[in-house]
C-alpha cells in the first residue's frame, strides 16, 4: 500500500463519514471501506475515473469540487481528504475554507515543490523539472498551484488554521530532518481554529 | 448472433367500482387496466425486482421480441440476459402508463359510463397518478420492496415520484436524463405540440375514434418533439445541408433538405403508433410534474427517502433535460445526506442519448445494481 494511503487509513477512525476530493478511480475510498468500514463519497471531474469508481461500488459525484463543496451543509462529514490534489485546484483557498467548514477534520497531502531535486534542477539546469511525482512537462502539468511544505504551513499560520498532525514523506519513508528540503510530500490533519 | 428472446404483453385490471383510483385532480378512474411485461425470474426472497418506466412515447415492451416483430423493445440494448439490467439476475418489470395508448386504460378505452371511447372525458392524469396505478401492479405481483426503479426522461420523473410517493418500497433509484420539474422551455415545446394537434380539424375536440384521426397535427407535434431529442451537433453530423434526392434547390416548398425528409418520416411513422389525445394528456402530465409540489421544497420532498441509493445520469449534449437539472436533484439529495452517485456522460446524441449510449450506461448501471443487490443479501 502507498505510504500516504497507509497513513490516511490509520488516521481515520472506523465508521467515519468521509469525502474524498478528487477521488480518482476510488482506490483510497475502497481501502477505507475495507479497513475502516467508512461511509465514503468521492468527487471527481473526470468521467472515466468516475465510472471506475462506480465499478468499485463507490458513491461519487462527477463535477467540479469548487462548485459542489459550497452546497454541502456545515460539518456534514467527519473527514475530507484532499490527497495530492491541492496543487491542481484553480481556487485552493476556497476549497480549503469550505472543507474546514464541511468536515470536522481535513486531511491534506501535497507534493513538496521545495524538494531538493527540484531546487537543484532549476538552479543547475535552469529548467522547470519533470521528475518523480512532478513528471509533467510545463505545458501539460495539471499543477497550477505548485507549493512547498513551508508555503502550506505558512498559509495555515496566517489563516489561523490549526495543524493537528504532520507527516513528512520522502517517497515511502517518514522523515524528520529539514522536511522542506528532503520530503517529497507532506501530509497534514487540519481543523478550523475555534 | 445473440439468441432472440420472446415476450408477451400482459394485462392487469383493478380499481373496479366502487374502488376506483382517486386521482390528483380529485376525479376517480376505474376500472384500470395496465399493460406490462416481465423478464427474468423473481427470486424466492422477492428481492431482485426492478421496475423500469418508459418515456413519453414508449410502452411496456422494453426488451426482447414480440412474435412476428422484426424490431425488439425500445431499450433492448440495456435490458436482457447479460445486459445492464441483467434478466439472468433480476426480475425486470416494465409497465405502460395510464392515459397512454399502448394497452393500458387511456383515452381510446371504452368509458364504462357511456359505452363509447373516453376521449376528452378521460380525467387529466399526472405522473403521481401513473405511479399510484403502478403501485397496484407491484402489489399484485407480490413485491414488497423493489430493488430498483429506473427510467429516462418522463420515465425518470416516475422514478423520482416513486422515491417520494412510496420510499419504503424502493431500495435504489436510477433517474436518467430527467428533471424534478418541467421548466418553461420544456412546457413551451409541449404546448407547441398540443396546439398542432388541437388545431388539426380532424381533432374534433378529441372525438375522432370512429373517424379520421388528426394525423397532420400529431405528426407536426412529433416533428417538434423529435428536434428536442437531438442535438445541434448530431443533426449537423447526420444531415448537414444535404439535399434530398435533388441536385439543386426546388424553389417550390417541396422537400429540399435531408433533415426535412427525416422529420416528415418521423412525424408520419409516429401517427401509425400513437394516439393524438394521449399525446395531449401525457405531455400535460409532464408539464404538471413538480416533485416539490405539496412539500414546500425539493429538499423536503426527499426527507423520507434517506435510505434509498441513487444513481443520477445525465448527458452532456442534452439540452431538453440538461445536466443542470440533474444537479438540482443531486443538491436536494445531498442536503438530505442521501447516498447519491452522479455521472454526466459525454455524448453528442442530445436527449436521445439515454436510448443510445448503451456501453457507458451498461458499465455504471450494472455495477450500481450489483452493489445494491449485494446489500439485500
Amino acid at each position: 500500500m502507498r505510504k500516504d494511503y497507509e497513513l490516511i487509513v490509520d488516521l481515520i477512525p472506523e465508521k467515519s463519514k468521509v469525502l474524498d476530493l478528487g477521488c480518482g478511480n476510488g482506490e483510497l475510498l475502497v481501502l477505507l471501506r475495507e479497513k475502516k468500514e467508512i461511509k465514503g463519497k468521492g468527487i471527481e471531474i473526470d468521467g472515466e475515473r468516475v465510472s471506475e469508481s462506480i465499478a468499485k461500488g463507490i458513491s461519487v459525484y462527477q463535477g467540479d469540487m469548487e462548485e459542489v463543496l459550497l452546497e454541502y451543509p456545515d460539518k456534514s462529514y467527519d473527514y475530507i481528504i484532499i490527497s495530492q490534489t491541492l496543487q491542481e485546484i484553480r481556487n485552493p483557498e476556497l476549497v480549503i475554507t469550505h472543507s474546514l467548514r464541511v468536515a470536522r477534520f481535513v486531511i491534506v497531502s501535497l507534493p513538496n515543490f521545495g524538494y531538493w531535486k527540484i531546487r537543484f534542477y532549476i538552479l543547475y539546469k535552469g529548467r522547470v523539472p519533470s521528475l518523480g511525482t512532478f513528471n509533467y512537462n510545463w505545458y501539460k502539468t495539471p499543477d497550477v498551484h505548485p507549493l512547498s511544505i513551508k508555503d502550506f504551513e505558512d498559509y495555515c499560520r496566517t489563516k489561523n488554521i490549526k495543524i493537528e498532525k504532520t507527516f513528512y514523506l520522502a517517497g515511502d519513508r517518514i522523515i524528520g530532518l529539514c522536511p522542506n528540503l528532503f520530503a517529497t510530500s507532506g501530509l497534514y490533519v487540519i481543523t478550523q481554529s475555534s | 448472433m445473440e439468441e432472440r428472446f420472446y415476450v408477451e404483453t400482459q394485462y392487469y385490471t383493478f380499481a373496479s367500482h366502487p374502488n376506483e383510483l382517486e386521482l390528483e385532480n380529485g376525479e376517480k378512474l376505474g376500472p384500470i387496466t395496465l399493460a406490462y411485461e416481465t423478464y427474468g425470474e423473481l427470486n424466492r426472497e422477492k428481492s431482485n425486482a426492478i421496475l423500469i418506466f418508459h418515456a413519453l412515447s414508449g410502452d411496456a415492451h422494453v426488451a426482447g421480441y414480440h412474435k412476428g416483430d422484426r424490431k425488439p423493445g425500445w431499450w433492448d440494448n440495456m435490458v436482457g440476459p447479460g445486459k445492464a439490467f441483467d434478466t439472468n439476475k433480476y426480475f425486470v418489470i416494465c409497465s405502460n402508463v395510464i392515459g397512454g395508448c399502448k394497452g393500458s386504460t387511456g383515452l381510446s378505452s371504452i368509458n364504462p359510463a357511456t359505452g363509447r371511447p373516453y376521449g376528452l372525458n378521460f380525467p387529466v392524469v399526472t405522473i403521481k397518478d401513473m405511479v399510484n396505478a403502478q403501485r397496484y401492479l407491484i402489489d399484485y405481483l407480490g413485491i414488497e420492496k423493489l430493488l430498483c426503479v429506473a427510467g429516462g426522461s418522463m420515465g425518470g420523473m416516475q422514478v423520482l415520484q416513486w422515491t417520494v410517493s412510496c420510499p419504503e418500497r424502493v431500495r435504489s433509484a436510477i433517474p436518467i436524463a430527467t428533471a424534478s420539474r418541467n421548466k418553461a422551455m420544456q412546457i413551451a415545446f409541449n404546448e407547441v405540440g398540443r396546439q398542432a394537434i388541437m388545431s388539426d380539424p380532424n381533432w374534433n375536440k378529441g372525438d375522432y375514434y370512429d373517424k379520421t384521426p388528426p394525423n397532420t397535427g400529431l405528426a407536426i407535434a412529433r416533428m417538434v418533439g423529435h428536434i428536442t431529442y437531438l442535438s445541434e451537433a448530431s443533426m449537423e453530423q447526420k444531415f448537414g445541408r444535404r439535399l434530398r434526392e435533388k441536385e439543386k434547390y426546388g424553389y417550390d416548398f417541396s422537400i429540399d433538405f435531408e433533415v426535412e425528409s427525416y422529420l416528415h418520416y418521423q412525424g408520419l411513422s409516429f401517427t401509425h403508433r400513437f394516439d393524438a389525445n394521449s399525446y395531449l394528456y401525457i405531455t400535460k402530465a409532464i408539464d404538471y410534474f413538480d416533485l416539490s409540489n405539496g412539500y414546500g421544497s425539493l429538499f423536503e420532498a426527499f426527507s423520507n427517502s434517506t435510505h434509498i441509493k441513487f444513481l443520477v445520469i445525465s448527458f452532456s449534449s442534452d439540452w431538453l433535460y440538461p445536466p443542470s437539472q440533474s444537479k438540482e436533484i443531486i443538491r436536494a439529495l445531498d442536503a438530505n445526506g442521501i447516498d447519491v452517485t452522479y455521472r454526466e456522460i459525454e455524448s453528442s446524441y442530445g436527449h436521445d442519448a439515454f436510448l443510445l449510449e448503451a456501453e457507458e450506461q451498461t458499465r455504471i448501471i450494472s455495477s450500481f445494481l450489483k452493489f445494491a443487490y449485494e446489500e439485500t443479501k
